[in-house]
Protein backbone atom coordinates (compact mmCIF):
# COMPACT_ATOMS: atom_id res chain seq x y z
CA UNK A 1 0.00 0.00 0.00
CA UNK A 2 1.38 3.47 -0.92
CA UNK A 3 0.41 6.45 1.19
CA UNK A 4 2.21 9.45 -0.32
CA UNK A 5 -0.07 12.42 -1.04
CA UNK A 6 0.09 12.13 -4.83
CA UNK A 7 -0.84 8.49 -5.34
CA UNK A 8 -3.11 6.28 -3.29
CA UNK A 9 -3.00 2.64 -4.32
CA UNK A 10 -4.49 -0.45 -2.73
CA UNK A 11 -6.69 -3.38 -3.57
CA UNK A 12 -10.44 -3.61 -2.97
CA UNK A 13 -11.30 -7.30 -2.78
CA UNK A 14 -8.62 -8.05 -5.32
CA UNK A 15 -9.53 -5.14 -7.61
CA UNK A 16 -6.66 -2.63 -7.83
CA UNK A 17 -7.60 0.97 -7.06
CA UNK A 18 -5.26 3.88 -7.81
CA UNK A 19 -5.99 7.55 -7.14
CA UNK A 20 -3.65 10.15 -8.60
CA UNK A 21 -3.44 13.70 -7.34
CA UNK A 22 -5.79 13.04 -4.44
CA UNK A 23 -5.81 15.83 -1.86
CA UNK A 24 -5.13 14.62 1.71
CA UNK A 25 -8.75 14.55 2.79
CA UNK A 26 -9.75 12.47 -0.22
CA UNK A 27 -6.81 10.13 0.39
CA UNK A 28 -7.88 9.70 4.02
CA UNK A 29 -11.46 9.05 2.94
CA UNK A 30 -10.39 6.38 0.45
CA UNK A 31 -8.38 4.54 3.09
CA UNK A 32 -11.14 4.84 5.69
CA UNK A 33 -13.96 3.54 3.51
CA UNK A 34 -12.30 1.24 0.99
CA UNK A 35 -8.91 0.06 2.23
CA UNK A 36 -9.53 -3.26 3.99
CA UNK A 37 -7.26 -6.27 4.29
CA UNK A 38 -7.38 -8.31 1.11
CA UNK A 39 -9.41 -11.53 1.30
CA UNK A 40 -7.86 -14.93 0.81
CA UNK A 41 -9.79 -15.57 -2.40
CA UNK A 42 -8.60 -14.85 -5.94
CA UNK A 43 -8.78 -11.27 -7.18
CA UNK A 44 -9.97 -9.98 -10.49
CA UNK A 45 -7.99 -7.62 -12.71
CA UNK A 46 -10.69 -4.95 -12.79
CA UNK A 47 -8.86 -1.65 -12.35
CA UNK A 48 -10.47 1.38 -10.73
CA UNK A 49 -8.67 4.64 -11.45
CA UNK A 50 -9.47 7.95 -9.77
CA UNK A 51 -8.01 10.98 -11.50
CA UNK A 52 -8.17 14.30 -9.67
CA UNK A 53 -8.27 16.99 -12.34
CA UNK A 54 -8.41 20.78 -12.26
CA UNK A 55 -11.63 21.24 -14.23
CA UNK A 56 -14.58 19.25 -15.47
CA UNK A 57 -13.76 17.13 -18.54
CA UNK A 58 -15.33 18.08 -21.84
CA UNK A 59 -18.96 17.07 -22.10
CA UNK A 60 -19.38 13.54 -23.36
CA UNK A 61 -21.46 13.24 -26.52
CA UNK A 62 -24.95 11.81 -26.39
CA UNK A 63 -28.24 12.58 -24.71
CA UNK A 64 -27.99 12.91 -20.93
CA UNK A 65 -30.68 11.70 -18.59
CA UNK A 66 -31.09 12.85 -14.99
CA UNK A 67 -31.39 10.19 -12.34
CA UNK A 68 -31.99 10.64 -8.61
CA UNK A 69 -30.15 8.14 -6.46
CA UNK A 70 -31.54 7.60 -2.97
CA UNK A 71 -28.96 6.81 -0.31
CA UNK A 72 -29.50 6.80 3.45
CA UNK A 73 -30.40 10.31 4.55
CA UNK A 74 -30.24 12.06 1.19
CA UNK A 75 -30.88 11.95 -2.52
CA UNK A 76 -28.10 12.53 -5.04
CA UNK A 77 -28.74 13.84 -8.53
CA UNK A 78 -26.79 11.96 -11.20
CA UNK A 79 -27.00 12.30 -14.98
CA UNK A 80 -25.88 9.72 -17.46
CA UNK A 81 -25.36 8.85 -21.05
CA UNK A 82 -24.51 5.26 -21.89
CA UNK A 83 -22.05 3.95 -19.29
CA UNK A 84 -20.94 7.44 -18.24
CA UNK A 85 -22.31 8.99 -15.06
CA UNK A 86 -21.80 12.42 -13.55
CA UNK A 87 -22.79 14.26 -10.42
CA UNK A 88 -21.97 17.76 -9.20
CA UNK A 89 -21.54 20.82 -11.42
CA UNK A 90 -18.88 22.67 -13.36
CA UNK A 91 -17.27 23.85 -10.13
CA UNK A 92 -16.95 20.49 -8.39
CA UNK A 93 -18.09 17.02 -9.29
CA UNK A 94 -17.14 13.63 -10.59
CA UNK A 95 -17.57 11.56 -13.72
CA UNK A 96 -17.65 7.77 -13.71
CA UNK A 97 -16.84 5.95 -16.94
CA UNK A 98 -17.63 2.26 -16.65
CA UNK A 99 -15.98 -0.35 -18.84
CA UNK A 100 -16.09 -4.13 -18.83
CA UNK A 101 -12.49 -4.42 -17.61
CA UNK A 102 -11.86 -1.08 -15.88
CA UNK A 103 -13.52 2.03 -14.53
CA UNK A 104 -12.26 5.60 -14.45
CA UNK A 105 -13.49 8.30 -12.11
CA UNK A 106 -12.56 11.92 -12.84
CA UNK A 107 -12.93 14.25 -9.86
CA UNK A 108 -12.69 18.03 -10.13
CA UNK A 109 -13.00 20.88 -7.66
CA UNK A 110 -12.40 18.70 -4.59
CA UNK A 111 -11.09 21.44 -2.33
CA UNK A 112 -10.37 20.60 1.29
CA UNK A 113 -13.58 20.65 3.30
CA UNK A 114 -15.62 20.26 0.14
CA UNK A 115 -19.25 19.34 -0.36
CA UNK A 116 -20.19 16.15 1.54
CA UNK A 117 -22.42 15.17 -1.36
CA UNK A 118 -19.29 14.72 -3.48
CA UNK A 119 -18.05 12.06 -1.11
CA UNK A 120 -21.45 10.35 -1.12
CA UNK A 121 -21.34 10.52 -4.91
CA UNK A 122 -17.85 9.02 -4.94
CA UNK A 123 -19.03 6.22 -2.68
CA UNK A 124 -21.81 5.45 -5.17
CA UNK A 125 -19.31 5.62 -8.05
CA UNK A 126 -16.76 3.25 -6.47
CA UNK A 127 -19.59 0.90 -5.51
CA UNK A 128 -20.83 0.93 -9.10
CA UNK A 129 -17.32 0.14 -10.33
CA UNK A 130 -17.17 -2.82 -7.97
CA UNK A 131 -20.58 -3.93 -9.22
CA UNK A 132 -19.24 -3.72 -12.78
CA UNK A 133 -16.36 -5.96 -11.69
CA UNK A 134 -18.81 -8.70 -10.77
CA UNK A 135 -19.64 -8.04 -7.12
CA UNK A 136 -22.89 -7.12 -5.41
CA UNK A 137 -23.00 -5.31 -2.06
CA UNK A 138 -25.07 -6.98 0.63
CA UNK A 139 -26.04 -4.93 3.66
CA UNK A 140 -26.52 -7.67 6.21
CA UNK A 141 -25.06 -9.19 9.33
CA UNK A 142 -23.32 -12.41 8.38
CA UNK A 143 -21.73 -15.20 10.40
CA UNK A 144 -20.62 -18.74 9.83
CA UNK A 145 -20.23 -21.91 11.81
CA UNK A 146 -19.11 -25.21 10.41
CA UNK A 147 -20.45 -25.48 6.89
CA UNK A 148 -23.23 -22.94 7.35
CA UNK A 149 -23.09 -19.21 6.59
CA UNK A 150 -26.13 -17.12 7.48
CA UNK A 151 -27.09 -13.58 6.47
CA UNK A 152 -29.52 -11.65 8.67
CA UNK A 153 -31.37 -9.07 6.60
CA UNK A 154 -33.32 -6.07 7.77
CA UNK A 155 -33.63 -2.33 7.72
CA UNK A 156 -31.28 -0.12 9.68
CA UNK A 157 -31.98 -0.33 13.40
CA UNK A 158 -33.96 -3.58 13.29
CA UNK A 159 -31.34 -5.47 15.32
CA UNK A 160 -28.80 -6.99 12.92
CA UNK A 161 -25.83 -6.13 15.16
CA UNK A 162 -27.51 -7.46 18.29
CA UNK A 163 -28.45 -10.69 16.56
CA UNK A 164 -24.90 -11.06 15.29
CA UNK A 165 -23.50 -10.63 18.79
CA UNK A 166 -25.89 -13.29 20.09
CA UNK A 167 -24.66 -15.58 17.33
CA UNK A 168 -21.03 -14.85 18.23
CA UNK A 169 -21.79 -15.65 21.86
CA UNK A 170 -23.23 -18.95 20.62
CA UNK A 171 -20.00 -19.86 18.83
CA UNK A 172 -20.51 -18.37 15.36
CA UNK A 173 -17.68 -16.49 13.63
CA UNK A 174 -18.62 -12.99 12.47
CA UNK A 175 -18.13 -12.16 8.80
CA UNK A 176 -19.90 -8.80 8.60
CA UNK A 177 -22.00 -6.60 10.83
CA UNK A 178 -23.39 -4.33 8.12
CA UNK A 179 -21.73 -4.82 4.74
CA UNK A 180 -20.22 -7.60 2.71
CA UNK A 181 -19.62 -8.05 -1.01
CA UNK A 182 -21.16 -11.02 -2.75
CA UNK A 183 -20.13 -13.02 -5.81
CA UNK A 184 -23.51 -13.95 -7.33
CA UNK A 185 -22.23 -17.04 -9.14
CA UNK A 186 -20.74 -18.69 -6.07
CA UNK A 187 -22.59 -16.88 -3.24
CA UNK A 188 -19.22 -16.19 -1.63
CA UNK A 189 -19.34 -13.20 0.71
CA UNK A 190 -16.43 -11.17 2.03
CA UNK A 191 -16.95 -9.01 5.09
CA UNK A 192 -16.30 -5.32 4.45
CA UNK A 193 -16.47 -3.53 7.76
CA UNK A 194 -14.26 -3.22 10.80
CA UNK A 195 -16.29 -4.59 13.68
CA UNK A 196 -19.67 -4.79 15.37
CA UNK A 197 -21.23 -1.47 16.35
CA UNK A 198 -23.81 -1.56 19.10
CA UNK A 199 -25.62 0.95 21.29
CA UNK A 200 -24.22 1.12 24.86
CA UNK A 201 -27.57 0.20 26.40
CA UNK A 202 -27.72 -2.98 24.30
CA UNK A 203 -24.27 -3.97 25.49
CA UNK A 204 -25.19 -3.19 29.08
CA UNK A 205 -28.31 -5.35 28.87
CA UNK A 206 -27.08 -8.34 26.91
CA UNK A 207 -23.28 -8.21 26.52
CA UNK A 208 -21.79 -6.45 29.54
CA UNK A 209 -18.29 -7.73 28.86
CA UNK A 210 -18.13 -5.49 25.78
CA UNK A 211 -19.21 -2.28 27.50
CA UNK A 212 -15.69 -0.91 27.45
CA UNK A 213 -15.41 -1.03 23.65
CA UNK A 214 -14.39 2.10 21.73
CA UNK A 215 -16.98 4.81 21.16
CA UNK A 216 -17.72 5.73 17.53
CA UNK A 217 -18.80 9.09 16.15
CA UNK A 218 -22.49 8.23 16.39
CA UNK A 219 -22.28 7.16 20.04
CA UNK A 220 -22.23 3.43 19.37
CA UNK A 221 -19.52 1.12 20.67
CA UNK A 222 -17.26 -0.61 18.16
CA UNK A 223 -16.09 -4.12 19.00
CA UNK A 224 -13.51 -4.81 16.34
CA UNK A 225 -13.28 -8.25 14.78
CA UNK A 226 -9.95 -9.32 16.30
CA UNK A 227 -11.50 -8.85 19.74
CA UNK A 228 -14.33 -11.11 18.62
CA UNK A 229 -11.77 -13.71 17.64
CA UNK A 230 -12.15 -13.28 13.89
CA UNK A 231 -9.06 -12.70 11.75
CA UNK A 232 -9.36 -10.54 8.63
CA UNK A 233 -8.65 -13.37 6.20
CA UNK A 234 -11.27 -15.56 7.86
CA UNK A 235 -14.15 -13.17 7.29
CA UNK A 236 -15.55 -14.92 4.25
CA UNK A 237 -18.00 -17.71 3.59
CA UNK A 238 -20.50 -19.16 1.14
CA UNK A 239 -24.04 -18.15 1.99
CA UNK A 240 -26.27 -21.11 2.78
CA UNK A 241 -29.20 -19.55 4.65
CA UNK A 242 -31.05 -16.25 5.05
CA UNK A 243 -33.02 -14.81 7.92
CA UNK A 244 -35.24 -11.74 7.52
CA UNK A 245 -35.38 -9.77 10.74
CA UNK A 246 -38.43 -7.99 12.08
CA UNK A 247 -39.17 -6.24 15.34
CA UNK A 248 -42.06 -6.46 17.81
CA UNK A 249 -41.09 -5.44 21.32
CA UNK A 250 -44.59 -6.21 22.64
CA UNK A 251 -43.89 -9.94 22.66
CA UNK A 252 -41.09 -12.49 22.92
CA UNK A 253 -38.64 -13.10 20.13
CA UNK A 254 -39.99 -15.74 17.77
CA UNK A 255 -39.64 -17.34 14.36
CA UNK A 256 -42.18 -17.02 11.59
CA UNK A 257 -42.45 -18.14 7.99
CA UNK A 258 -41.78 -15.49 5.38
CA UNK A 259 -43.19 -15.08 1.89
CA UNK A 260 -40.99 -15.20 -1.20
CA UNK A 261 -42.11 -11.68 -2.02
CA UNK A 262 -40.94 -10.37 1.36
CA UNK A 263 -37.61 -12.13 0.92
CA UNK A 264 -37.11 -10.49 -2.46
CA UNK A 265 -38.01 -7.11 -0.99
CA UNK A 266 -35.50 -7.58 1.84
CA UNK A 267 -32.84 -8.68 -0.63
CA UNK A 268 -33.33 -5.65 -2.88
CA UNK A 269 -33.17 -3.40 0.16
CA UNK A 270 -29.96 -5.16 1.19
CA UNK A 271 -28.31 -4.99 -2.23
CA UNK A 272 -29.53 -1.54 -3.29
CA UNK A 273 -30.32 -0.45 -6.80
CA UNK A 274 -27.34 -0.06 -9.12
CA UNK A 275 -26.94 2.86 -11.50
CA UNK A 276 -26.54 1.00 -14.76
CA UNK A 277 -28.53 -1.55 -16.72
CA UNK A 278 -25.94 -4.35 -16.78
CA UNK A 279 -24.95 -3.94 -13.14
CA UNK A 280 -28.67 -4.11 -12.43
CA UNK A 281 -28.82 -7.45 -14.23
CA UNK A 282 -26.05 -8.76 -11.99
CA UNK A 283 -27.96 -7.66 -8.91
CA UNK A 284 -31.11 -9.30 -10.25
CA UNK A 285 -29.15 -12.55 -10.67
CA UNK A 286 -27.88 -12.26 -7.11
CA UNK A 287 -31.35 -11.62 -5.71
CA UNK A 288 -32.84 -14.52 -7.68
CA UNK A 289 -30.11 -16.92 -6.50
CA UNK A 290 -30.24 -15.78 -2.89
CA UNK A 291 -34.02 -16.03 -2.80
CA UNK A 292 -33.73 -19.79 -3.36
CA UNK A 293 -31.76 -20.35 -0.15
CA UNK A 294 -33.51 -21.66 2.97
CA UNK A 295 -35.01 -18.68 4.75
CA UNK A 296 -37.17 -17.76 7.70
CA UNK A 297 -38.14 -14.63 9.62
CA UNK A 298 -36.91 -13.85 13.11
CA UNK A 299 -39.04 -11.34 15.00
CA UNK A 300 -36.92 -9.63 17.64
CA UNK A 301 -38.99 -9.05 20.75
CA UNK A 302 -38.46 -8.45 24.43
CA UNK A 303 -36.51 -11.67 25.00
CA UNK A 304 -33.08 -12.66 23.65
CA UNK A 305 -33.30 -13.63 19.98
CA UNK A 306 -32.16 -17.13 20.50
CA UNK A 307 -31.39 -19.33 18.78
CA UNK A 308 -30.14 -16.84 16.17
CA UNK A 309 -30.26 -19.66 13.63
CA UNK A 310 -33.16 -22.08 13.45
CA UNK A 311 -32.69 -25.77 14.06
CA UNK A 312 -29.36 -25.52 15.83
CA UNK A 313 -30.16 -24.91 19.46
CA UNK A 314 -33.07 -25.79 21.68
CA UNK A 315 -35.80 -23.10 21.65
CA UNK A 316 -35.62 -20.82 24.63
CA UNK A 317 -32.01 -21.62 25.43
CA UNK A 318 -30.17 -18.49 26.50
CA UNK A 319 -26.62 -17.90 25.27
CA UNK A 320 -24.21 -19.11 27.89
CA UNK A 321 -27.07 -20.57 29.88
CA UNK B 1 -59.68 1.70 -15.11
CA UNK B 2 -58.71 3.14 -18.51
CA UNK B 3 -60.17 1.53 -21.60
CA UNK B 4 -57.66 -0.81 -23.19
CA UNK B 5 -58.14 -1.26 -26.91
CA UNK B 6 -57.08 -4.45 -28.67
CA UNK B 7 -54.94 -2.35 -31.01
CA UNK B 8 -53.07 -0.59 -28.19
CA UNK B 9 -49.44 -1.26 -27.39
CA UNK B 10 -47.73 -0.85 -24.04
CA UNK B 11 -44.16 -1.04 -22.85
CA UNK B 12 -42.60 -1.56 -19.47
CA UNK B 13 -40.86 1.28 -17.68
CA UNK B 14 -37.14 0.73 -18.40
CA UNK B 15 -36.03 1.06 -14.80
CA UNK B 16 -38.26 -1.76 -13.52
CA UNK B 17 -36.27 -4.67 -12.08
CA UNK B 18 -37.50 -8.25 -12.44
CA UNK B 19 -36.86 -11.14 -10.10
CA UNK B 20 -38.13 -14.46 -11.43
CA UNK B 21 -39.09 -16.83 -8.62
CA UNK B 22 -40.62 -19.37 -11.00
CA UNK B 23 -43.91 -19.45 -9.09
CA UNK B 24 -44.21 -15.68 -9.47
CA UNK B 25 -42.47 -12.78 -11.14
CA UNK B 26 -41.63 -9.97 -8.73
CA UNK B 27 -41.25 -6.46 -10.15
CA UNK B 28 -39.49 -3.66 -8.30
CA UNK B 29 -39.89 -0.02 -9.24
CA UNK B 30 -36.61 1.48 -8.00
CA UNK B 31 -38.03 5.01 -8.08
CA UNK B 32 -40.91 4.31 -5.72
CA UNK B 33 -39.33 1.25 -4.02
CA UNK B 34 -42.69 -0.48 -4.46
CA UNK B 35 -42.85 -4.16 -5.35
CA UNK B 36 -45.45 -6.08 -7.30
CA UNK B 37 -45.99 -9.79 -7.88
CA UNK B 38 -47.29 -11.31 -11.09
CA UNK B 39 -48.75 -14.81 -11.29
CA UNK B 40 -48.33 -17.10 -14.26
CA UNK B 41 -50.81 -15.18 -16.45
CA UNK B 42 -49.31 -11.86 -15.39
CA UNK B 43 -45.85 -13.15 -16.24
CA UNK B 44 -47.03 -14.23 -19.69
CA UNK B 45 -48.54 -10.80 -20.29
CA UNK B 46 -45.39 -9.05 -19.08
CA UNK B 47 -43.15 -11.19 -21.28
CA UNK B 48 -45.35 -10.73 -24.36
CA UNK B 49 -45.63 -6.94 -24.08
CA UNK B 50 -42.60 -5.73 -26.07
CA UNK B 51 -43.76 -4.77 -29.53
CA UNK B 52 -47.11 -6.54 -29.28
CA UNK B 53 -50.66 -5.23 -29.43
CA UNK B 54 -53.09 -6.14 -26.71
CA UNK B 55 -54.73 -8.55 -29.14
CA UNK B 56 -51.40 -10.26 -29.78
CA UNK B 57 -50.75 -10.55 -26.06
CA UNK B 58 -54.20 -12.10 -25.59
CA UNK B 59 -53.47 -14.54 -28.39
CA UNK B 60 -50.25 -15.53 -26.62
CA UNK B 61 -52.18 -16.08 -23.38
CA UNK B 62 -54.75 -18.13 -25.30
CA UNK B 63 -51.98 -20.37 -26.61
CA UNK B 64 -50.09 -20.65 -23.31
CA UNK B 65 -53.09 -21.39 -21.08
CA UNK B 66 -55.48 -23.08 -23.47
CA UNK B 67 -58.33 -20.64 -22.84
CA UNK B 68 -60.76 -18.92 -25.20
CA UNK B 69 -59.67 -15.64 -26.71
CA UNK B 70 -62.43 -13.62 -25.01
CA UNK B 71 -61.45 -14.83 -21.56
CA UNK B 72 -57.77 -14.30 -22.30
CA UNK B 73 -58.49 -10.75 -23.46
CA UNK B 74 -60.36 -10.03 -20.22
CA UNK B 75 -57.41 -11.33 -18.19
CA UNK B 76 -54.92 -9.34 -20.24
CA UNK B 77 -56.95 -6.15 -19.81
CA UNK B 78 -57.13 -6.75 -16.06
CA UNK B 79 -53.39 -7.26 -15.76
CA UNK B 80 -52.59 -4.27 -17.96
CA UNK B 81 -55.00 -2.12 -15.98
CA UNK B 82 -53.18 -3.02 -12.77
CA UNK B 83 -49.77 -2.42 -14.34
CA UNK B 84 -50.90 0.96 -15.71
CA UNK B 85 -52.29 1.96 -12.33
CA UNK B 86 -48.98 1.18 -10.66
CA UNK B 87 -46.96 2.95 -13.33
CA UNK B 88 -44.98 -0.13 -14.32
CA UNK B 89 -46.04 0.19 -17.96
CA UNK B 90 -46.86 3.13 -20.18
CA UNK B 91 -48.67 3.48 -23.49
CA UNK B 92 -46.58 2.83 -26.57
CA UNK B 93 -49.29 3.95 -29.01
CA UNK B 94 -51.68 2.11 -31.28
CA UNK B 95 -51.07 -0.33 -34.09
CA UNK B 96 -51.58 1.21 -37.51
Amino acid sequence: MRTDPEVVAFSILGRPLAARGAPPRLAQWLHAYWDYPAPAGPGRPYAIAIETVAAAPAAAPGAWTARDVAIPGRTLRFRNTGDTWETGDAGAGLRLELGREAATIHAWGWAEGGDPDLYHGLYVAVSEALRASGLVPLHAAVARRGGETVAWLGTSGVGKSTTLLFAVEAGWSPIAEDLCWLEPETLRVDGFDRGVRCWPETLERFFPRWQGADVTGDGKRLIDYPRLGSAAGARAGTLSRLCVLGRDLAGPSRREPVTARDVVKALWEATGVPLGDWTRQLSALAVARLSRLPVDRLILGNTPPFPPVSGRTAPGQVPGG
Amino acid sequence: MPSIAETARYRSKPSVIETDLEAELVLLDPETREMYSLNAVGRAVWRALPGCTVAAVATEVTRAFDVEYGRALDDVRRVLGDLLATGLIVSAGDAD
